[in-house]
């Protein structure tokens, strides 16, 4: 006879069997219900954030969205670059660079719309020149502090260490301009290029107060011949030019420490006294003065030959405009895949719930950042959006390689282009990462909602 | 010519044509590698470097004409054009790959599986960006409109041509060789 095992029934205890059914369902429950309230409270808000004129009702607080048209200005720059002598095709390269140099500090300082040509100029002025002039034409149109664009398009930024010579004495109260005579210093070899960085850094002040400094750390190979010089005038000074115009500086005491040229091999730059100049108070100069160090040595002197400030060509429209473009786009996609039944209803539902979601949170924190944005460029982000949330909504299969492959080109485009584009690529890369959450996290929502609506 | 290209790439000096140039190619050079790295497809890496044709082709040529026919010059917005359809051109070929890895984890491989998935995605782009395209039109302004009808052609042309491409180069050449034999 076949024995026949029997599985042993267990009488459950009654007080614990109720005791984790209750505990399960608890948990269920308790989290999609908080999920739901969270969810829809959050929408709601963002919703009425972001909705137009909606600071008409609200008396305390200010949610209008902020226009960058205002900021706006345009200015156009004739350049005049004045040419060794030499090979012409020394003369070009050299033009080239400064051009490059040029838009590259530009586009780094976040400038909108820069142009940098060459251009024909007849200078009026009709004063005999020693050397070959060339002619720049810098246009731009930024809401960029004004004076600090100027600088950047008009400033060589030459630096050169001088020596004082000997037998001048910059404590005269009777020739207190001494020391900012170029004739009084020896020009040494110590340039630019006799730096590897420059590195603005924000540090305390004698006051106790903080501002920029400027960092200047040397080559291997020039360091110890740097802080031998420097060493050489502890105590005194030495004069710092830009431009041609030479500032007395006090050396440091630190420099006297310093070993030397003598065992500047086993010695690293952290080791070392290193140069240090205050250069700015606020962040926007601090940024101003980094890339006048580190984006490149113009090769010729400059000068701003002619300027004039412009209207600035604004690109106007209203925000109704925009928010009725894209709902219209929205609207009729969900047509469209409702009417040729490509799409599931869940699925249509995701995209318009997360086309909301994405779009009021992402004016609702422009509103109450109160960041500046452009009309014109917000609906073409929108559009672009659209196109984003539906391949994610309605693409049915595993999307993790197009969703990385999106987060990583709109990385490289934010990183690489200028102007406009880099604006434009940043945002849509910010939209991107909320929407590869969103979409996921909308249809969930969905889920739970239809379970709660049907209990 | 030289102007005309100058003024639609917004390329005015040297460090601006790099630019220009890693904008347009980089996306694409590090999506073949991943497809390729992926996949194993040497094809698939093809089609989308090749996708870079189209796309330079059609930008330019809709950028002349475009701004020829409103008789607008766009001072650097354009380029917002172009990196819209980089993103389109990125979205399509990521779902070529994806299709492609979707059907190496079938029994049997079939190409024209990967080529049929990709055309009705492909289709269904084309149609959700002419809605777009057509629904916003009447909201705008006529600069933004060359903006966005220049983005259109661009991503048009260049998600058609990628599929175009794709389905010469991911051919079943057996299947169709068996074909012409019975």
């Amino acid at each position: 006879m076949k024995f026949k095992f029997k599985k042993p029934v267990l009488r459950r205890n009654k007080s614990n069997s109720r005791k984790s059914s209750k505990k399960r369902f608890n948990k269920e429950k308790v989290f999609s219900s908080i999920f739901l309230i969270l969810f829809t409270a959050f929408i709601l808000a963002a919703t009425l954030v972001a909705l137009p004129q909606v600071d008409k009702f609200l008396n305390e607080s200010s949610y209008d969205l902020i226009k960058k048209d205002d900021d706006y200005w345009r200015g156009e720059y004739i350049l005049e670059l004045q040419l060794k002598e030499g090979d012409m095709d020394d003369q070009k390269v050299q033009i080239e660079q400064t051009a490059n140099i040029i838009h590259r500090r530009l586009q780094r300082f976040g400038v909108e719309e820069s142009k940098v040509v060459y251009h024909t100029y007849t200078d009026e002025s009709g004063e005999a020149k020693e050397y070959t002039p060339a002619y720049l034409r810098v246009v731009v149109q930024t809401t960029k502090q004004q004076d600090l664009v100027e600088r950047l398009i008009g400033t060589r930024y030459f630096i050169r260490f001088h020596e004082p010579k000997e037998g001048v004495d910059f404590d005269n109260p009777d020739d207190q301009l001494a020391p900012y005579m170029m004739d009084n210093y020896t020009p040494t070899d110590f340039t630019r290029s006799s730096f590897r960085n420059v590195l603005i850094k924000k540090l305390p002040t004698n006051d106790g107060s903080e501002a920029y400094f400027a960092i200047f750390k040397p080559w291997p190979h020039t360091a110890g011949a740097f802080n031998s010089f420097m060493k050489e005038n502890v105590g005194g000074k030495i004069g710092y030019e830009v431009d041609e115009f030479v500032t007395p500086i006090s050396v440091p005491v630190e420099f006297a420490y310093d070993r030397g040229a003598s065992q500047q091999q086993g010695q690293s730059n952290s080791q070392r006294a290193q140069f240090t100049i205050g250069v700015a108070q606020t962040a926007d100069e601090a940024q101003v003065y980094d890339l006048l160090f580190n984006e490149g040595q113009i090769p010729l002197k400059i000068n701003v030959a002619d300027s004039e400030v412009l209207d600035a060509e604004i690109n106007e429209m209203e925000v109704i405009d925009i928010l009725l473009a894209v709902v219209a786009g929205v609207i009729a996609i969900i047509i469209f895949t409702g009417v040729t039944k490509r799409g599931l209803l869940i699925q249509n539902i995701t995209f318009a719930i997360s086309m909301l979601l994405i779009v009021s949170t992402w004016v609702a924190y422009l509103k109450m950042s109160e960041t500046p944005v452009d009309l014109w460029l917000m609906l073409l982000e929108g559009i672009s959006l659209i196109m984003i949330v539906y391949v994610l909504t309605y693409y049915r299969h595993k999307r993790y390689f197009i969703e990385a492959l999106l987060l990583g080109t709109m990385l490289l485009l934010s990183i690489v282009s200028d102007g406009y584009a880099r604006l434009f690529s940043q945002t849509v890369l910010a939209l991107s990462a909320f929407a590869v959450v969103a979409v996921p996290l909308t249809k969930e929502y969905i889920i739970y909602m239809k379970r709660f609506i049907i209990k | 010519m030289r102007d005309t290209i100058i003024q639609i790439f917004n390329i005015f000096t040297y460090y601006e044509a790099i630019l220009v140039a890693i904008i347009i190619l980089l996306p694409v050079i590090v999506l073949s590698i991943a497809s390729y790295v992926w996949t194993k497809s040497r094809k698939l890496s093809l089609i989308a470097l090749f996708s870079i044709v189209p796309l330079i082709t059609a930008f330019a040529l809709s950028s002349f004409f475009t701004q020829e026919i409103h008789e607008i010059s766009s001072n650097g917005s354009l380029q917002v054009g172009l990196v819209m359809a980089i993103i389109a051109n990125i979205l399509n070929l990521g779902i070529l790959v994806n299709e492609y890895h979707k059907e190496l984890t079938q029994k049997r491989f079939d190409p024209d599986h990967v080529t049929r998935a990709h055309f009705a995605a492909t289709l269904n782009m084309v149609v959700v960006i002419t809605i777009i395209t057509f629904v916003t039109l009447p909201f705008i302004n006529e600069e933004l409109r060359v903006i966005t009808t220049v983005a259109y052609i661009t991503i048009l042309v260049t998600i058609s041509a990628t599929h175009g491409l794709s389905r010469v180069l991911l051919r079943d050449r057996v299947k169709m060789d068996k074909v012409i034999v019975k």
